[in-house]
């Protein structure tokens, strides 16, 4: 009996020194990465050049990184063949932790939905940090054109000409995909400089339409230019409650609702932080979880919100579901996507 | 309006604007004058720091330095060979022959002050313009580009320094070259040769500092003595070339030019206002309007004051021209000014009619740090230009190997890649070859930017109206000019002929 007490209080003693060491191991894992990256560097890789939408983000997040992680956070630009330049040497990269990187979502996975074999990554594999902003990919037609509303465009008995930069281009694509699930007939017309090009293109009654940024085509909007018709989303934009979102349009086809499903997936990918793939666990999680307190900071989504920066966090979770349904898209939508990329 | 400008200026001269202002100038000249890093690079450095600034402050630091990065960049095109900025690129083609005629104090003296007073137009242009502007800028598209290209690249055929056939050769040259990277049409890579690195093409800054500064640099160490020649046999020669009045002959040059200063700076606001076109041919374009209406041709290229004057005043009135789209109606006229567009957003400032109605103080007060800007940085580098022209009669072998390095670092920092300082190697054999050959290095520099340019504007003229587009008004007006001037001086050659044959003076 008394055995059996002893080794009872034993047995007890064992298991509260047990927790208690469990506890400080684990504590003593959260102290030694934060001791692993204070004074330590980050690099950060833009695979942008300077003064881009993502070089913006990237240098917006840096000081609030850099506060939260107690490391120094450098940027890299490393501009190239539409990003893949920059994508492909993040993926390359030491995955010590200390090598981050932007990649943009409708940048690099219709790469790999194509299997493009100047792609070398696997988005699968990536260790993603979180999304810090999601595209917002907003139709807009002229003034002068015969449209009034996305009905209009839909019943059109001539193909729409929509302004657009180059191959493989957010723009060309998010026009595409929106084109299948709308099921108008797009002419695409291509080789303008990037947005605002493409944007007077339309002013000057050239072409009939764009799809891009929201937030680039708003100064148009509100100067009368430009009219908006249809937004590509589950939900209406903040800044524009009349127009309708893409969702409320009860597609009815097989195929225009998976195309509007890929585009949907592709802007809400948006633009990520990522590291390259086996970054150690417990060097990770520190990672995920200085991020998600960057995007929650108020002064960064005051600066954010001066820069007309749309933060939407986005989790890990949450990214590799929409990639793995995006590279998941029925042979039909990674046609149109394949078009985007070959006249 | 007078009222209005007077506001903007009481608000500028508040302390505070005008010390981030003067900051922001020494900052930009710095810049622009290091190879590699222009203008926009000073926009992204200087944009986090100006979210808890006054909307007017703010801007002071970033136009002030942003402004200001071409002046800095003449000074290294000019005493190197070494374009600071890509705008810079067509200021080596007479600046730099000037140097090594011992003449750089006098070039950089007429490079700041075409720079300086180039700015304060293409911000006077800016404050006329703006009522006005929106039909201008809208009536202008592919079209029109294709044809402006065009005829810059005429103007290659007049580079041949006596022959054109070795002139039209190293333009073919530098067409063929623009052809190299992916067609944004059809997706297609072209001569890439599986290099992810040739996506882009071959781009322009790395081809220049090859051509000139690593052809240059290889010529002098084979030549040995300094870059700069000076009459030995002249006591005080070196000591005139160095001296400050050396410096002000420059700045007195470009008043006894001061129509093609002043139709430049125009050609440089109207390509700034054109969004499409890029900064790079601003400089090109008024280059080739200076070899076109220059007297005496032969000397382009060879060291004409008038072929450094022509490009400065284009590339610092140009950004008085691109903030006219900018604050107009918020589309940027150039890749620097979508970054200011970023910045405007930050400070709260909303480009179209509710600037222009509702702040004016913020629109004059843009136009009075353009225009302050400009000068400040002419005039300080104009004082210290003798200084720096002390470099080009510097012993070769002291001055080689520092300029190698600083071509080596602007190769690199431009894309971060070393496979633009192998591009610079490349080219900088071929230049010392063409050069030994006299072919002309300008023309296939120009053949190189405009190639690309005429093939992404004559496909989207296509795409959009056809073959009809050479018929739209506009298009149809350049295309005459086009034919005028190459039919011109023929008629002109063939009648001084007639004259001479008459007065008998041509056997």
């Amino acid at each position: 009996m008394r055995n059996l007490k002893k080794n009872l209080s034993l047995l007890g003693l064992i298991a509260v020194f047990s927790i208690i060491f469990a506890g400080n191991s684990f504590a003593a894992d959260k102290t030694a990465v934060a001791k692993f990256y204070k004074g330590n560097t980050i690099k950060c890789i833009s695979p942008f050049s300077a003064g881009g939408g993502f070089d913006t983000t990237v240098r917006l997040l840096a000081p609030f990184l850099k506060e939260i992680t107690g490391a120094h956070v450098i940027v890299i630009n490393q501009p190239g063949a539409g990003g893949l330049i920059g994508t492909n040497m993040l993926y390359a990269s030491k995955p010590d932790g200390l090598t981050l990187g932007m990649v943009s979502g409708m940048g690099a996975t219709p790469r790999q939905m194509i299997k493009d074999k100047n792609a070398k990554f696997d988005m699968k594999k990536f260790t993603w940090i979180g999304g810090v902003s999601t595209l917002e990919y907003l139709m807009v037609v002229g003034k002068d054109t015969e449209f009034q509303n996305v009905q209009d465009v839909i019943n059109s008995k001539r193909p729409i000409k929509m302004a657009m930069g180059g191959t493989g281009s957010g723009m060309n694509l998010a026009a595409r995909l929106l084109a299948l699930a709308l099921g108008f007939k797009l002419d695409p017309v291509l080789g303008f400089d990037g947005s605002s090009d493409s944007i007077l293109s339309v002013m000057r009654g050239e072409t009939d339409a764009i799809s891009t940024d929201a937030q680039i085509e708003y100064p148009g909007i509100k100067s009368g230019d430009l009219r908006p018709i249809v937004f590509v989303g589950n939900k209406r934009h903040q800044l524009l409650p009349n127009v309708p979102a893409a969702k409320e349009l009860n597609i009815q086809s097989k195929l225009g609702k998976e195309a509007l499903l890929a585009a949907i997936n592709l802007s809400s990918i948006g633009r990520v932080i990522a590291a390259p793939p086996g970054v150690p666990k417990e060097r990770a999680e520190f990672l995920q979880e200085a991020l998600t307190k960057a995007v929650k900071d108020k002064e960064f989504l005051n600066r954010a919100a001066k820069s007309r920066l749309n933060v939407e966090y986005v989790s890990p979770d949450e990214l590799l579901s929409a990639i793995t349904q995006a590279l998941g898209a029925s042979e039909e939508v990674i046609d149109a996507v394949r078009a985007g990329f070959k006249k | 309006m007078l009222a209005d400008l007077m506001q903007g200026l009481r608000v500028f001269i508040e302390l505070q604007p005008l010390l981030y202002m003067i900051f922001g100038t020494f900052f930009g000249f710095i810049i622009g004058f290091i190879p590699g890093l222009g203008g926009n690079f000073v926009l992204a450095v200087l944009l986090p720091f100006i979210y808890k600034m006054e909307p007017l402050a703010g801007l002071a630091l970033l136009i002030g330095s942003f402004s200001p990065t071409p002046t800095g960049g003449s000074v290294s095109a000019i005493l190197f060979g070494v374009p600071g900025t890509g705008q810079n690129a067509a200021t080596v083609f007479d600046g730099f022959p000037l140097a090594q005629k011992g003449e750089a104090g006098r070039a950089i003296g007429a490079a700041l002050t075409s720079s300086g007073l180039g700015g304060v137009i293409g911000a006077v242009i800016l404050l006329l313009m703006i009522p006005v502007m929106k039909p201008i800028v809208l009536s202008l598209g592919p079209p029109e580009f294709f044809m402006l290209i065009m005829m810059g690249i005429i103007f290659i055929g007049f580079l041949g320094q006596g022959s054109a056939i070795k002139g039209i050769l190293a333009g073919l040259l530098g067409l063929i070259l623009s052809l190299v990277g992916m067609d944004v049409v059809t997706g297609e890579t072209r001569y890439t040769f599986g290099q992810l690195f040739f996506w882009d093409g071959i781009k322009l800054v790395p081809v220049v500092l090859g051509l000139f500064a690593i052809a240059e640099m290889v010529d002098l160490v084979l030549t040995g003595g300094s870059l700069a020649k000076f009459d030995s046999g002249v006591d005080d020669d070196r000591a005139r070339k160095l001296s400050l009045a050396a410096v002000f002959t420059g700045v007195k040059d470009v008043f006894t030019h001061w129509m093609l200063f002043l139709r430049c700076s125009v050609i440089g606001t109207v390509i700034g206002i054109i969004p499409g076109l890029g900064g790079d041919v601003a400089s090109f374009m008024a280059y080739g309007h200076g070899l076109q209406t220059g007297r005496e041709k032969e000397n382009f290229g060879k060291g004409a004051i008038e072929g450094v004057i022509a490009p400065e005043a284009a590339n610092n009135a140009k950004e008085g021209g691109a903030f006219v789209p900018t604050l107009g109606f918020g589309v940027p006229g150039s890749s620097g000014m979508a970054i200011m567009l970023g910045a405007f957003m930050i400070l709260g400032i909303t480009p179209g009619p509710d600037l222009l109605n509702k702040r004016p103080e913020i629109l004059y007060g843009i136009v009075w740090i353009c225009a302050f800007s400009n000068l400040l940085a002419a005039i300080f580098g104009i004082f210290i230009a003798r200084y720096l022209a002390r470099l080009t009669f510097m012993r070769g072998s002291l001055l080689v190997p520092p300029v190698l390095v600083f071509v080596t670092l602007g190769a690199y920092a431009y894309r971060s890649t070393y496979a633009d300082v192998v591009v610079v190697l490349v080219f900088g054999f071929l230049g010392w070859a063409m050069k030994k050959y006299g072919y002309p290095r300008p023309a296939l520099i120009l053949g190189l930017v405009l190639g690309t340019l005429a093939e992404k504007n004559l496909q989207l003229s296509l795409a959009i109206y056809g073959n009809k587009f050479i018929f739209r008004p506009i298009c149809l007006g350049l295309l005459i000019l086009i034919a005028v001037s190459i039919i011109y001086p023929q008629i002109r050659k063939y009648r001084e002929n007639r004259k001479g044959v008459i007065e008998g003076n041509i056997p």
